[in-house]
């Protein structure tokens, strides 16, 4: 009987206004899964410096464990999904920092905007943030040897500066504007920007892609351009993503021909920025 | 205030008691006699079938310095994920393989101990170590001080300055350095290194000064018996984690003609060739040599399957040992021109077949070498594991069965290849308490601690007894640390500041007139200001110093 019923998503609800920033990196499927709701509502948050129940800072709704709601989100929420490894967490609102650290598999939907270290050292996955995220999206913590490992960030507006900072796997499509050093130290993987890229864009870069709409405000001197090409690989790309997602269709129509420059010449120089005509 | 420990099973080797049940009795953070029967006792403890030991010394280290911070800057990955909350008693930290200051003196005594000893302190980062271990809580400290690869050294080396010279310069660097002990990492290969050199043997030249790793030991040796210091040389020998090595360490021993010397991390040292990989255990050669030779202690730095980072001054084979660093990040960086520092992060696994192999070769040192009195357990924290394995090193060689089944576990070629599943040999308490206590107290010369007896500082760990060792001594039931209740079942519940040992040998002041020159001539601080002052570590009663005497006697040397 109960197999038939359509299990409603566990929701969190925020009560009040808050003061302080909030760990949310407890809630989250993997770590949800099987526990009853009596015992969720039990689990302590750290919230500024103090740790607050679950049940304190929401109300509960729902009960399906693989299937995640955040309602009233704001800026102070760090650290959602992080560690996810399955189900799917949609936030209403916005985040604060680090949403879908260290991520290795589900979904994480930001319907507002989002912090800074987006996805930083992901492995798989998918995150989607529906307005504005700032710096460092895909990017390495301090210290950290990698940003984006592995996995796919779409954002459908702006992005701060170092977006991708030394992402080593995976993709970033980016519908709008980033701002400066996008790529900066990139080992590998893929980024896309479907709007206009900032200053030195591919700064540091050793291996990897980084497709532009447009000429991007500059880039390093250590970036020899090397010619036009119609590159078939492309098609591939932007098919694969028209099919997988409505809002990138227009993608499909896409010239493969490009201007390709190739950087950064100061450290291991097999970069590619490919500037699409 | 008068505290009684009743019915404790007490193991206390410097007094020869093996586990017979007695009281103990502390007073102003002393032990004293049986007092009068007409005496108040303020607290008793009731004991009875516990296990009562002296606080635990680790005597190598790696708590405080340049390149611990190092290790902490270059790894943010291992601080994150191991947060310690603060309570409203201890302050908040964080960190694994290379944890806070506060964090380790609060996971220090949470296991028992009550002092160690940071082995790797360079002059012109005395400051900055004797710092940190100021921040690191509740246990006792001191530093060994480095010597043999500095440029003052190597030039009077070179000059071949009489011993007295020498002595003095060592003397002065013991003193003004504040220091427990001399250390010397890789006999002039640090400075050799800098000549482009990138090995160098017990008897190979360092280029520009033209002295062997030989010559630096044994000058260095006779320096500490002339000035009556308590500790041996401590040596990290050449050629460390070279396959092989093993000749050289033997050598090295041999070449010391009967002057004390400490080998420390003796693991990474004990390498031969044999065998498809040209790798294997050389451990059963360095037991039969320490057996025989008096004048040797050594400790092990038993590593363990883990993350850790290793951090070292040998340059030359950090920098050797570079490519097989985990994450791949690494620093090998000069000091002052003096010294130098290597951090390299590093995973060992047991599928691994070199690691499984040193893991071996660590136990089988520890369980044919048989006087515990000269084998001190350590793991080189962090090097070959966070100091937080001991609990589980401890079970592994008082349960034998334990430890064959550990051996199963491991990498099949290494394990075929190693005689520890023949060993039949299982550590008592006893021989525990010596090799963690009392064997590290009297080498240091500590006279007062490691020890249970009347007048020892009351520094004291009580364990439930169970079988599983690894969960007995993970959480005492009690640490007193000078008399005061500091950890209950694996808790603090009382931070207070424990002592610096240092110790002040005698030497000819004239020598600075010498070091002033060279300083002023060669280096970035003048002299006065390098040298780390008493006031400085007493901080206006926040630290303390503790002076032991330079008394050693030495019949054979
Ligand atoms: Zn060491």
């Amino acid at each position: 009987m109960s197999q038939n019923k359509m299990i409603k998503p566990l929701t969190f609800t925020l009560k009040e206004k808050l003061i302080q920033r909030i760990d949310l990196s407890a809630l989250i499927p993997n770590q949800l899964e099987g526990k009853p709701l009596e015992k969720i509502a039990k689990i302590k948050i750290a919230v500024g410096n103090k740790k607050l129940t679950v049940e304190k800072l929401f109300d509960i709704g729902g009960e399906d464990t693989q299937k995640i709601i955040f309602k009233k989100a704001v800026d102070l929420f760090d650290s959602i999904g992080r560690n996810m490894n399955q189900g799917s967490i949609e936030v209403r609102g916005s985040v604060g920092d680090r949403a879908g650290q260290d991520m290795n598999g589900g979904e994480l939907t930001i319907k507002g905007n989002a912090g800074d270290w987006v996805g930083t050292g992901m492995r798989d996955g998918r995150i989607e943030v529906q307005k504005n995220a700032r710096k460092f999206l895909g990017g390495a913590l301090p210290g950290q040897s990698h940003g984006l490992r592995g996995g796919t960030i779409h954002v459908f507006g702006d992005t701060g500066e170092r977006t991708g900072d030394k992402m080593r796997r995976g993709m970033i499509v980016v519908e709008g504007n980033t701002a400066d050093y996008t790529g900066s130290r990139m080992i590998a993987g893929t980024i896309m920007i479907c709007g206009q890229a900032g200053s030195n864009t591919g700064f540091g870069m050793k291996r990897g892609t980084i497709i532009l709409s447009d000429q991007p405000t500059s880039m390093p001197a250590t970036f020899n351009e090397c010619g036009s090409f119609e590159l078939a690989f492309l098609k591939l790309i932007f098919n694969s993503l028209a099919n997988s997602n409505q809002r990138l269709k227009n993608l499909k129509e896409n010239s493969s021909w490009v201007t390709r420059y190739v950087g950064d010449l100061s450290i291991k120089g097999q970069g590619e920025l490919l500037i699409l005509q | 205030m008068l505290i009684k420990l009743a019915g404790g099973k007490v193991y206390d080797p410097m007094h020869g008691v093996n586990g017979q049940i007695k009281d103990i009795f502390i007073r102003n953070g002393r032990i004293v006699d049986k007092p009068s029967k007409d005496e108040t006792i303020h607290k008793t403890y009731d004991v009875k079938g516990r296990v009562v030991m002296a606080g635990g010394i680790d005597p190598h280290t790696h708590i405080g310095g340049g390149k611990v911070n190092i290790a902490r800057m270059m790894l943010p990955e291992d601080h994150e994920q191991d947060l310690v909350s603060r309570t409203p008693l201890t302050r908040a930290g964080c960190g694994h393989a290379a944890p806070s200051t506060l964090t380790a003196g609060y996971r220090y005594v949470e296991m028992g101990y009550t002092a160690g000893f940071e082995p790797a302190m360079l002059q012109a980062n005395a400051r900055q170590a004797h710092m940190e271990m100021a921040d690191t809580p509740i246990i006792d400290k001191g530093a060994y001080v480095m010597l043999g690869n500095d440029d003052m050294f190597m030039r009077m080396m070179a000059q071949g300055v009489e011993q007295e010279v020498m002595n003095d310069y060592v003397g002065w660097t013991i003193s003004n350095f504040q220091a427990m002990a001399v250390k010397v990492v890789n006999p002039g290969g640090i400075s050799a290194f800098k000549f482009n050199q990138r090995q160098l043997d017990l008897d190979e030249k360092h280029t520009h000064y033209q002295i062997t790793p030989r010559d630096v030991l044994k000058t260095l040796s006779r320096s500490l018996v002339d000035l009556k210091v308590q500790h041996p040389l401590h040596v990290h020998g050449c050629n460390l984690g070279v396959p092989g090595n093993v000749e050289t360490t033997l050598d090295t021993i041999r070449g010391m003609e009967g002057l004390p010397m400490h080998m420390t991390h003796i693991q990474f040292h004990s390498f031969a060739t044999e065998g498809d990989k040209n790798f294997s255990s050389g451990a059963a050669r360095i037991a039969e040599m320490v057996n025989s030779h008096k004048n040797i202690s050594i400790d092990v730095g038993q590593i363990m399957f883990n993350q850790t980072v290793t951090a070292s001054g040998d340059t030359m084979r950090q920098y050797a040992g570079h490519s097989h660093g985990s994450p791949n990040k690494w620093v090998v960086m000069d000091i002052e021109c003096d010294n130098g520092c290597g951090v390299v992060p590093f995973k060992y696994t047991d599928k691994s077949f070199v690691n499984a192999l040193q893991w071996a070769i660590g136990l089988e040192t520890f369980l044919m070498v048989d006087d515990p009195w000269r084998v001190f357990l350590t793991t080189d924290h962090p090097n070959g594991a966070p100091f937080t394995s001991y609990p589980h090193l401890i079970r592994l060689l008082m349960d034998r069965s334990f430890r064959n089944d550990m051996l199963h576990t491991v990498n099949k070629e290494a394990a075929d290849m190693t005689v520890l599943g023949s060993i039949e040999r299982e550590y008592s308490l006893y021989e525990i308490a010596i090799m963690t206590r009392a064997a590290p107290a009297k080498s240091l010369g500590l006279t007062d601690r490691g020890q249970l007896g009347v007048g020892a500082a009351a520094d004291i760990a009580v364990y439930k007894e169970i079988d599983n060792k690894e969960k007995m001594f993970e959480k005492p039931e009690y640490v007193f640390k000078d008399g005061e209740l500091v950890a209950k079942n694996g808790k603090i519940v009382k931070v207070t500041q424990g002592t610096t040992h240092v110790i002040k040998p005698d030497y000819d002041k004239s020598i600075e007139k010498s070091l002033d020159e060279f300083y002023k001539k060669y280096h970035t601080v003048a002299l006065d200001n390098i040298v780390v002052s008493d006031d400085e570590i007493i901080d206006e009663g926040r630290g303390s110093i503790t002076q032991h005497h330079c008394s050693r006697e030495d019949t054979n040397a």
